[in-house]
């Protein structure tokens, strides 16, 4: 067993315009909390949608668990947890019919699970309002309760804090740093919001143009520099983002 | 697969699609009823009946109408899974992508029944209103049931030949595409129906082979069947490999 909850290697995406992610390895550790950062199109959820099976590399590996992923994704998706650029769901049904839907798709109907988990986002159970009503910052709520509605081991997350307001950021961080630290649960969490991610992370990748150009300890980052923030813009050698 | 039936029919709420369905089943039906009705009252006052009523639905409906909106019910059940961006929360799941796919079909195909059976009792209503005011001949259960098997048939025949439109809908992820081409196939069938090798042509053969009236055409049921079949085969066939190196965006 490897000491990697996820593990890529010189993993590769290339559409007909050219390459998305180029020869990425990076390595999640159990327990932590990996902020895979880079600016707009740098290739992050290109990464996420491979780490998930949404998409097929061009080239390389993706390990999870130590199991290669694709082929094993009966017995590896179950544990994983996701979101995905903007959540997606019907937009004429409430958030429990929607959250209903998931939980019927994956076996598990139990209403607790679903009340729990709207609970947990701040979201009430049974409300007539239908997701196309919704407000930005509602809807991502209702897409981070599908990720965490069966308890995975593993969150993959992609700029889960996109419309929320102050208070539910201040909110979702604490809550996965919890799941970090008293669960035990792995995330890997992709972010803009470079002050946000030095809040929340263990380990930081930084990677653009779809090439990993450091990964490690948030720690160590601040052993040589003030900010990420600094840090960030000497590696990518930009502007830095948001 | 009765899970994913189970959330196709959950989908349906507070959507206005089961009512724009059950209004888009009273089309032929009120059209062949004032066609009847105008006739009987004209000068050569052609007596109403049970069979003609159900005879021209079918050619209305298996020719024309049905394929139409039968492929905006299709590009709609599936089209809308790429539209919410639904898939990705789908495939992480895992369900996997081709018993997603029969979901769908399945689903499909239990629509396409059903608009049939709608139509065949919306039929049966209106020539029993109809009796009430004028006579309707052969007006018994026995033809009930010989036009309630016809429509059944044609359900199955009209879902056969619609297969390749579903690939159409996951190729273009639209509606737009699949629904040129059936009209364009539809108008095909219109200037087809009566020439001779309207059986080698699976969206005319479907009509005639449920009417009877191919053993007319110098096709042979079995060629026009074997079509058919070959046509549904090649249609989810096609959606099935397309649908499973399908990215999802
Ligand atoms: N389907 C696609 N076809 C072609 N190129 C694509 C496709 N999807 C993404 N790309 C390209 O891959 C690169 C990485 O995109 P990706 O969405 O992974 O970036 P990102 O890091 O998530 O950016 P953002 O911070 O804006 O979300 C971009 O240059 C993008 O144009
Ligand atoms: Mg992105």
């Amino acid at each position: 067993m490897s000491e990697y909850i996820i593990e890529t290697k010189n993993l590769t995406k290339t559409y007909d315009i050219g390459q998305s992610v180029a020869n990425l390895s990076i390595h999640v550790r159990k327990g932590r909390t990996y902020g895979l950062l880079g600016r707009n199109g740098a290739g992050k959820t290109t990464t996420m949608k491979m780490l998930l099976g949404l998409i097929k590399p061009t080239d390389g590996e993706v390990l999870i668990w130590g199991r290669p992923l694709f082929g094993n994704e009966k017995e590896i998706l179950p544990r994983v947890g996701s979101i995905i650029e903007a959540p997606g769901f019907y937009p004429n049904l409430t958030a429990t019919e929607n959250l209903y839907i998931f939980a019927t798709l994956r076996g598990v109907v139990n209403c607790h699970v679903i009340k729990d988990a709207l609970d947990i986002v701040g979201l009430p159970y049974g409300d007539k309002k239908v997701f196309s009503q919704y407000s930005l910052g509602m809807k991502q709520r209702l897409g981070i309760a599908l990720a965490i509605m069966h308890n995975p081991e593993l969150l993959i997350l992609d700029e889960p804090m996109n419309g929320l307001d102050p208070i539910g950021i201040a909110e979702l961080r604490s809550f996965l740093r919890q799941l970090c630290d008293e669960k035990g649960k792995t995330i890997l969490v992709s972010s803009h919001t470079l002050s946000e991610i030095s809040l929340l992370a263990d380990d930081i990748g930084i990677i653009d143009k779809g090439i990993l150009l450091e990964e490690q300890s948030l720690a160590k980052v601040y052993t040589c520099e003030d900010s990420l923030e600094e840090h960030f813009k000497r590696i990518t050698g930009g502007e830095g983002i948001a | 697969m009765h899970r994913l039936l189970q959330c196709e029919y959950i989908k349906l709420k507070h959507s206005k699609f089961p009512l724009i369905g059950m209004l888009s089943t009273l089309i032929v039906p009120i059209f062949v009823t004032v066609k009847a009705v105008t006739k009987y009252f004209s000068d050569s006052g052609i007596a109403m009946s049970l069979f003609s009523l159900y005879d021209d639905s079918l050619m209305f409906l298996m020719l024309l109408f049905a394929p139409m909106i039968l492929t905006i019910f299709g590009a709609w059940i599936i089209g809308r899974e790429y539209t919410d961006g639904t898939l990705k929360s789908i495939f992480t799941i895992p369900v996997s992508r081709t018993s997603f796919l029969w979901g769908k079909i399945l689903f499909f195909a239990i629509l396409t029944l059903t608009f049939m059976l709608i139509s065949w009792l919306e039929i049966l209503m209106s020539a029993f209103l109809c009796n009430c005011f004028i006579p309707v001949t052969e007006f018994t259960i026995p033809y009930f049931i010989f036009f309630l098997i016809k429509m059944f048939l044609g359900g199955i025949l009209l879902f056969a030949s619609q297969t390749p439109f579903i690939y159409l809908t996951i190729r273009t992820k639209g509606f737009v595409t699949p629904l040129i081409a059936i009209v364009a196939i539809s108008l095909i069938n219109v200037v087809l129906s009566n020439s001779p090798i309207a059986g080698f042509y699976p969206w005319s053969a479907s009509y005639l082979l449920v009417t009877g009236r191919l053993s007319r055409q110098s096709c042979p049921k079995e060629i026009s069947l074997s079509i058919i079949l070959t046509i549904c085969l090649l249609g989810i066939a096609t959606s099935m490999l397309r649908f499973k190196k399908e990215e999802v965006k």
